[in-house]
């Protein structure tokens, strides 16, 4: 004999589990969420390596925060060199000089008319796969549908030949010192992760460059459009963001 | 008929949350994850009893709500005295998740065998 007196009826139960599995589906659905931005962040999951993706969450987060703070350094720091020329002609000029070096070196942030380039992975590029292929020709079709550093790379030179006066990849500006490459499932840009699409924003002359990217073997005319991956669209205003890593010499003296 | 709204709830719960744009830090992933697992449990637990006609309201609820918490709580514990109670929760719920559904499959089973039995 149970302690519990009543018995519930069948539909009864049913609905109290059913009240509860919409509870459960919002767990499941928020508990998926962080996962998936996990992965996409760091390419792994903390499966059994839960410590170690919570110290790498955390070291993401501080990176970003010293990253704002250098931007908020070096605009300070114009700030200061302004104030230090009061009047004075000659240093105004030598300020001027250094304004416009700042600017070709990618430190400070540009604006103008250009263009918004987008590389995208292709994933329903794979449905073309068959079991009867061999292994090396499934891989292929595989890496076909998805962007590598040398497609981002392509880009930012093609752009750049096409008169582009500032480039930034998913915000992360390029300059003199940058290097696109991939490591594991994801693609660094100035030593930040990022993962597909990607939004490469260019100032320039958009109709120069447009054309040169969709002239016949150019960018547009490749295998990317052919898979859907690449998309390029002008824009009136385009943003740069300024360089925020490091730019300390360590080795060369200038001559 | 019946039978299906469970799983209808928990399409209409997971798209609500799916969609609204928030969501909880990496840092507390790995809690989210064990209070889903003992969400889980309780439900199957659920499942199971109203079969054997022993569901209480009662139970079932508060056993949902102070198993998703505790689960949760104790792997947070874990974490900060440097025990990993993060995987004696998933060891113990997967452990209970599986003999709670070789119940019910059983069940069912006998069921359809036994209506079976009857239209003969």
């Amino acid at each position: 004999m149970s302690v519990f007196p009543t018995v519930r009826s069948r539909t009864t139960w049913v609905l109290w589990v059913t009240a509860l599995c919409l509870v459960l589906g919002g767990l499941v659905a928020a508990s998926f969420k962080t996962q998936r931005t996990l992965r996409s962040r760091f390419g792994v999951t903390p499966a059994g390596r839960g410590g170690l993706v919570a110290a790498l969450s955390l070291q993401a987060d501080s990176n970003e925060e010293l990253r704002d703070e250098i931007a908020r350094l070096r605009k300070k720091n114009t700030e200061w060199e302004q104030r230090f020329v009061g009047g004075k002609s000659e240093t105004q000029t030598l300020l001027n000089e250094l304004h416009e070096a700042r600017a070709f070196a990618g430190l400070v942030p540009l604006e103008g008319e250009g263009v918004v380039v987008t590389l995208q992975d292709n994933k329903s590029g794979l449905k073309g796969i068959s079991p009867n292929l061999s292994p090396e020709a499934t891989d292929e079709m595989k890496s076909a549908g998805l962007v590598h550093d040398s497609d981002i790379r392509l880009v930012i030179d093609e752009l750049f030949a096409a008169g582009a006066e500032g480039v930034a990849v998913k915000d992360q500006r390029v300059v003199s010192r940058t290097a696109v490459r991939c490591v594991g499932p994801t693609i660094l840009v100035n030593d930040v992760k990022m993962a597909s699409p990607f939004i490469i924003k260019a100032i320039g002359n958009s109709k120069e460059i447009l054309s040169a990217l969709s002239m016949s073997g150019g960018l547009l005319d490749a295998e990317l459009t052919a898979l859907g991956m690449i998309k390029a669209e002008e824009s009136k205003r385009v943003v740069l963001p300024a360089y925020s890593g490091s730019t300390q010499m360590r080795y060369s003296k200038g001559r | 008929m019946l039978a299906s709204l469970p799983i209808l709830g928990l399409a209409i719960g997971f798209i609500v949350v799916y969609v609204v744009p928030f969501e909880v830090s990496g840092n507390y992933g790995d809690y989210l994850a064990v209070a889903s697992l003992a969400g889980l449990d309780a439900i199957f637990g659920g499942i199971r009893a109203g079969i054997e006609g022993k569901f209480h309201d009662d139970i079932f609820i508060s056993g949902f709500v102070v198993n998703t918490l505790l689960a949760a709580g104790l792997a947070y514990l874990g974490d900060q005295i440097g025990v990993n109670l993060f995987l004696a929760a998933v060891v113990a719920l997967g452990g209970r998740i599986f003999l709670n559904l070789s119940l019910i499959r059983r069940y069912w089973l006998t069921q359809a065998a036994l209506s079976k039995r009857k239209e003969t």
